[in-house]
């Protein structure tokens, strides 16, 4: 749970972290829109080196961004097997036929026995999966002792190939870029950000303080809650109902033992913090000053140029080709 | 039988080099009866870390440890059910609201038994006779724990953790919040625990007067180490840099009586046990 990248604020003076949190916001949706924009897998290549740029100036490690990705990986995988074998257009790169027999079934088994035992262990459970999968393409194509029961023909194409490699990157670009407005902008910030941007929505009568003031606590107040959470599981399992273990029936009876405390200790929360924020005189609509107001800056206009620049330049080519 | 570590230490982040611990090299053992174990030290020094490293809700990083024979460790053998463990060690914790969730009190206290495989009227049976041990009004059995005060809630709790009939009892700060009566029925209720149901107390605690007056034994952390174990007598003797190394306080009875003889020019005995006994020496 702690690793989760994806709303995790890193701190940093580059360039993108003294940006305007509006801009930032902005520019991120700008560019977001940018990339749905490109056709092909050669505009995309293009769409990552500018990525890789606007990760450099934000002095982030590419680790820390990949991951951010993590949640992504079962998605991408899917999307990527999935374009893989059904997309039959253009022409055929590579055809082979996998077979089954009993040798390949066993060396299936094996490898998938050895697969599971050894997975607690390795350190990169990406780079691991992909062996495994290697493995099983090599025992399918070539143990074909004694005789076939049933083979089937691969056939990846061409059109198959770049639009699961286009799909693929669409995805990790959108999602990094969104990991890059988190990681470089302070949650606070963030907030403000979007309380300037939502003041046109007071035509509706939607107050965009109160909504950006509901959106922070509701941030502040995750860890809290998930802390309290296993405390109480903690607590419950001192009266002999574990969470970790024990069948899944009996895992959904526990549950109301630990929703119902969490739903009252949210309540008492919430009013607490209520009577606090009244005690220090908190109306709520009244306009409130600022502890840290925005600044728009001359680098903030550059960076918007630039973004409206690359989303003109993406229209143009969606245009032009 | 009984809890033994030794060598145990644990940190919570379990991956990172350069790991903080909350605990470092303890090598404790602690008997499955008749013992009363006061377990003090400042706020943070691994007291709540080890008390629940004594019913297996947290897992050793390193060292070995026992509690009721079995080992326990990060990967164990299918059969062995740490819950069993949870029976024989029961953990109070310090805020009631943690765990208070049926609809009556009775139900509440009625939650443990019936996790360990009682039947209904067993388990009512139990939790009734917990719910007396620790003077709970009868005609409050069928209220909702939510509108109980904050000591009441207390007691309910504690009721939840006597209902397991648990060997070593573990109290994570019970007098914290608790008003001075009913302080003084739960300790009376941990002494009668102790002296006739022959039980193991374990009590974590800043209250001195409590160390002094009931605990066999005391364990004083400090920075994730235990810094000293023994009785309390022995620790209230030893210099008063050490203990205010340990930044503890003395009881009122020892201040008291160093105080009478710096300043009346008494020549009393420091070393009580609690007041009354200062009052005897004081009047002989």
């Amino acid at each position: 749970m702690k690793n989760f990248v994806l709303g995790q604020y890193m701190p940093g003076d580059s360039y993108l972290h003294k940006l305007d949190p509006r801009l930032k916001i902005i520019a991120t949706i700008v560019i977001m829109v940018a990339v749905f924009f490109l056709k092909n897998i050669y505009e995309m290549m293009g769409a990552l080196l500018i990525l890789i740029v606007i990760l450099l100036s934000a002095r982030l490690s590419i680790l820390k961004v990949l991951q951010g990705l993590k949640p992504l990986i079962v998605l991408s995988i899917f999307v990527f097997v999935f374009q893989i074998f059904f997309n039959k257009g253009g022409e055929v790169l590579y055809q082979t036929s996998l077979s089954f027999s009993i040798s390949s079934i066993i060396a299936i088994v094996v490898i998938t026995f050895f697969y599971f035992f050894l997975m607690r262990y390795m350190k990169l459970k990406v780079l691991y999966f992909f062996l495994y999968v290697s493995l099983l393409f090599v025992s399918l194509k070539y143990l074909l002792y004694p005789d076939v029961y049933y083979s089937f023909n691969l056939e990846i194409y061409e059109e198959g190939m770049n639009t699961s490699l286009f799909v693929f990157f669409r995805l990790i670009t959108v999602v990094s870029l969104a990991t890059i407005l988190t990681l470089t902008t302070k949650p606070t910030e963030l907030t403000l950000g979007t309380e300037y941007l939502m003041k046109p929505l007071k035509i509706f009568k939607i107050n965009p303080e109160e909504f950006a003031l509901i959106i922070s606590i509701a941030l502040r107040y995750i860890p809290t809650i998930l802390d309290e959470s296993f405390k109480i599981m903690d607590a419950q399992a001192s009266r002999g109902a574990d969470f970790k273990q024990g069948s899944l029936t009996k895992k959904v009876g526990q549950l109301v033992s630990l929703l119902v405390p969490m739903f009252v200790i949210s309540f008492e929360r919430s009013d607490q913090l209520a009577d606090a924020m009244e005690s220090r005189n908190f109306v709520p609509g009244k306009p409130k000053t600022k502890y840290r107001a925005l600044k728009w800056q001359t680098a903030d206009t550059i960076s918007l140029i630039f973004s409206l620049l690359l989303l003109g330049g993406s229209i143009c080519l969606y245009i032009l080709f | 039988m009984g809890i033994r570590l030794e060598n145990v230490s644990y940190s919570y982040n379990k991956k990172k080099k350069g790991t903080v611990y909350a605990l470092k090299n303890i090598t404790l053992s602690i008997d499955d009866k008749d013992e009363f174990i006061a377990l003090i030290g400042e706020t943070g020094s691994g007291k709540s870390t080890l008390a629940s490293l004594f019913n297996a809700l947290k897992i050793p990083s390193s060292g070995e440890e026992y509690v009721f024979g079995i080992k326990i460790q990060e990967r164990r053998k299918r059969k062995e059910n740490y819950n069993d463990i949870r029976k024989h060690v029961g953990l109070v914790f310090q805020f009631p609201e943690y765990q208070l969730f049926e609809e009556t009190v009775l139900n509440d206290v009625m939650f443990a038994p019936r996790n360990f495989g009682k039947s209904k009227e067993e388990a009512e049976k139990i939790a009734v006779s917990a719910l007396e041990m620790v003077h709970f009004p009868k005609e409050m059995y069928d209220k909702t724990p939510f509108t109980l005060s904050g000591g009441e809630k207390k007691m309910v709790s504690i009721a939840g953790i006597l209902s397991m009939e648990p060997d070593i009892l573990i109290f994570d700060e019970p007098t914290a919040g608790i008003d001075p009566e009913n302080r003084n029925k739960l300790t009376k209720l941990f002494k009668d625990l102790n002296e006739q149901a022959h039980k193991t107390i374990i009590i974590i605690t800043h209250d001195m007067n409590i160390v002094s007056k009931y605990a066999k034994r005391v364990i004083v952390m400090s920075e994730g180490e235990v810094a000293f174990d023994g009785t309390p007598k022995k620790l209230f003797e030893s210099s008063e840099d050490q203990i205010a190394s340990f930044n503890l306080d003395y009881p009122d009875s020892i201040k008291i009586a160093k105080y009478l003889n710096e300043k009346a020019g008494l020549n009393l005995n420091p070393n009580q046990n609690d007041l009354n006994s200062l009052i005897k020496e004081i009047l002989s």
